[in-house]
């Protein structure tokens, strides 16, 4: 996997996200699962969306592409794709992008792919929707094409079969070319693409995105609960909490050294190489995201936060600060932190 | 596909027989004897009808009867009918046509409004749509079609008279002299099968909405009705498929009481008065034929259900 070459934060930006808001309303009034979200995705980059289940980077991603389900709605904000923003376009002008400059391939492909359809129409009907200039024959090309890109071997026999009749890796790497279909994804989100595979078909597939990242010159949002999978693929990472960024910063800078209290907790989860058995458990961080729907005034972690001062930390939410080049953090603490930790692991020791 | 289909004919066969006999069994089990109601009020003298007795062949032991029975009726003969001087498949094959248009209508009627009407008010939830689709697919339900039979025809035959009120007419008479005597029947049919079919529909819609694959088709930016119609109705279909086969089957049940209200002489009217009269063949023969045309529609189910679900079709 090649991943140099490629300067993660420069160049132009292919999405802006500013100040994103998806309310869901509730009994107890609306609530933001993503909060005034801002972020700049450059060109050619892979980007990391990481965090756990229900932090928002999946509802970020629908509402990127215009799918939040209701009664969810994108409240504000806007999202500069290419310099146009999605919010104001029309609901057709939204369909006419999805599937075409932006492509999602979801988590599961066996229940995103329809069960009574085959391969070859579920492939084949996004250039109907995107490419009605094409005829049948020249559809049925392309689709051989693109499988053959994505790896599939007998990619003429896939195509007359149902989905239940291919194995899991095959069946994401048909959701994978049903995303390149069109030939001119500029965007590509990848919503837990490899949860639910197997560990060394999971490998296959990361290694697909990257390769096909640099020959298809996309941008890719790979969302993940998982850091090791952003560490294996991603430029730069995003760790989202309770609907916001607490920590943006270039893969390597993150694993080296983690700012944001929530980063470092994440990071603890990995099972360690060379671990022990006895050790290798995976530690969970404790406690439970908050409720959203009476968000607290101060930092969103500081329930969980191992460091949590009062009368600082739950006083105001903190700013996304700027911390180096490149590197963002969302904590009032940020700046002591490195020596607290030291001193913690001193004290243990 | 052919495999099976085939394999689904071929499980007619044991269906067929335990049908058969239950029908016989049935028929004798019906207190009362023929000969008594071919006689009526006549006066005979009991060598008379020891006579008629053994014509008939009701003397012989049951099992007997059952075996000379079976073979003969598996070909399709009934025999002759105690009361119409033809046999009993003549008699049948006369009235059959009559029910079938109305039985056959009246799911034309239930599917063509029946399925639009769950569509729109499961892609509708909570609009009006929905909510008339609610009212009027549950007083559909809850209206006897007997009653709804009665109405009709106090309106739009009595007081309006649009059509006449009862009776049938053959299609050489003209066609609209035979539809106009079809339409309150195929009305009085469809309405309850209307609302069964409305909310099967709108559930499994709603169902199917939820599904992964709907939220994928819009991610691949296709048309709102492409979505509804080639991802969510196909995968809906397969269980209202069911429904319909469900809801012919219960017309056929409800053209009997149907028929009567309208003096259709039509297989179900054919059938009551067969079973009034202790017209064993007639009557045994008539039920058979219902039972086989229900046969029929579940094989069409099972099929159509295989067409829309590939993964009943390769296992
Ligand atoms: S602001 Fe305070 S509570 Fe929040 S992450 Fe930083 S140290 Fe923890």
């Amino acid at each position: 996997m090649s991943r140099q070459g490629v300067a993660p934060g420069a160049g132009e930006p292919v999405l802006q996200l500013e100040g994103v808001e998806v309310r869901f309303p509730s009994p107890h009034g609306s609530f933001a699962v993503v909060d005034r979200l801002s972020l700049s995705v450059t060109r050619g980059e892979i980007l990391g969306v990481v965090g756990e289940s229900g932090c928002g980077k999946s509802m970020l991603a629908r509402s990127i592409v215009g799918l939040v389900p209701p009664p969810g709605r994108t409240v504000g904000g806007a999202i500069l794709f290419d310099g146009v923003d999605l919010v104001r376009l029309s609901p057709d002008e939204r369909r006419r992008i999805r599937g075409d400059a932006i492509a999602v391939v979801p988590q599961e492909p066996m229940t995103s792919l329809n069960p009574t359809l085959r391969i070859g129409d579920q492939l084949t009907e996004v250039l109907r929707a995107h490419r009605p200039e094409m005829s049948r024959s020249q559809r049925r090309a392309r689709a051989l094409e693109v499988m053959e890109q994505v790896g599939i071997q007998f990619a003429g026999q896939r195509l007359a079969q149902y989905p239940h009749e291919l194995s899991g890796g095959i069946r994401q790497r048909v959701m994978i070319a049903m995303a390149l279909i069109c030939g001119a994804v500029k965007l590509l989100i990848a919503d837990e693409p490899t949860t639910a595979l197997d560990v060394t078909i999971q490998a296959q597939i990361l290694e697909l995105f990257v390769r096909l990242q640099s020959e298809e010159q996309m941008t890719v949002i790979l969302i993940t609960h998982d850091l090791a999978v952003v560490a294996q693929t991603a430029h730069r990472v995003a760790v989202m909490y309770a609907g916001c960024i607490v920590e943006l910063a270039p893969v390597l800078d993150l694993f080296d050294a983690p700012l944001h209290p929530y980063t470092r907790g994440l990071l603890e989860t990995l099972p360690r190489r060379g671990a022990s058995a006895s050790k290798s458990h995976l530690a969970t961080i404790a406690g439970a995201v908050p409720d959203l729907a009476r968000p607290p005034a101060g930092c969103r972690f500081f329930n969980r936060c191992p460091h949590a001062l009062a009368g600082i930390c739950d006083a105001a939410l903190p700013a996304l600060e700027p911390v180096a080049d490149e590197r963002w953090v969302r904590c009032h603490r940020w700046r002591e932190l490195p020596a607290v930790a030291a001193a913690a692991v001193g004290a243990a020791s | 596909m052919l495999l099976y289909t085939l394999r689904r004919i071929l499980e007619f066969v044991p269906t067929i027989f335990i049908a058969l006999t239950l029908i016989f069994v049935i028929t004798r089990l019906v207190p009362g004897s023929p000969i008594t109601a071919l006689i009526g009020n006549q006066s005979v003298d009991a060598a008379q009808i020891d006579a008629i007795t053994k014509q008939l062949g009701l003397d012989r032991p049951i099992l007997e009867q059952y075996l000379e029975w079976l073979p003969r009726v598996v070909t399709g003969d009934f025999g002759q009918s105690l009361f119409f001087s033809a046999p009993v498949a003549e008699v049948i094959l006369d009235r059959f046509p009559i029910t079938f248009a109305l039985t056959f209508m009246a799911l034309l009627v239930t599917v063509a409004v029946g399925i639009p009407l769950g569509i729109l008010s499961a892609m509708r939830r909570g609009g009006i749509l929905d909510y008339f689709g609610n009212v009027l697919s549950s007083l559909g339900m809850a209206l006897p079609p007997f009653w709804l039979g009665f109405m009709l025809m106090l309106v739009f035959a009595v007081s309006l008279q649009w059509v006449p009120a009862s009776g049938y007419r053959p299609m050489e008479f003209g066609f609209w002299s035979w539809l106009s005597r079809l339409v309150l029947p195929v009305l009085a049919l469809s309405v309850s099968q209307i609302g069964l079919v409305v909310r099967m529909t709108r559930s499994t819609m709603i169902e199917v909405l939820g599904m992964e694959y709907v939220a994928m088709a819009r991610t691949k930016g296709l048309r709102e009705r492409t979505v509804i119609l080639r991802h969510a109705l196909r995968n809906a279909m397969v269980q209202i498929v069911t429904v319909i086969g469900l809801v012919f089957a219960l017309g056929l049940g409800g053209s009997v009481i149907i028929e009567n209200v309208f003096a259709l002489p039509g297989l179900g009217e054919l059938i009551t008065t067969a079973a009034i009269r202790r017209d064993y063949p007639t009557l045994e023969g008539g039920i058979f034929y219902l039972t086989l045309v229900a046969l029929v529609i579940n094989l069409m189910v099972d099929l159509a259900y295989a067409w829309f679900n590939p993964r009943i079709r390769y296992a």
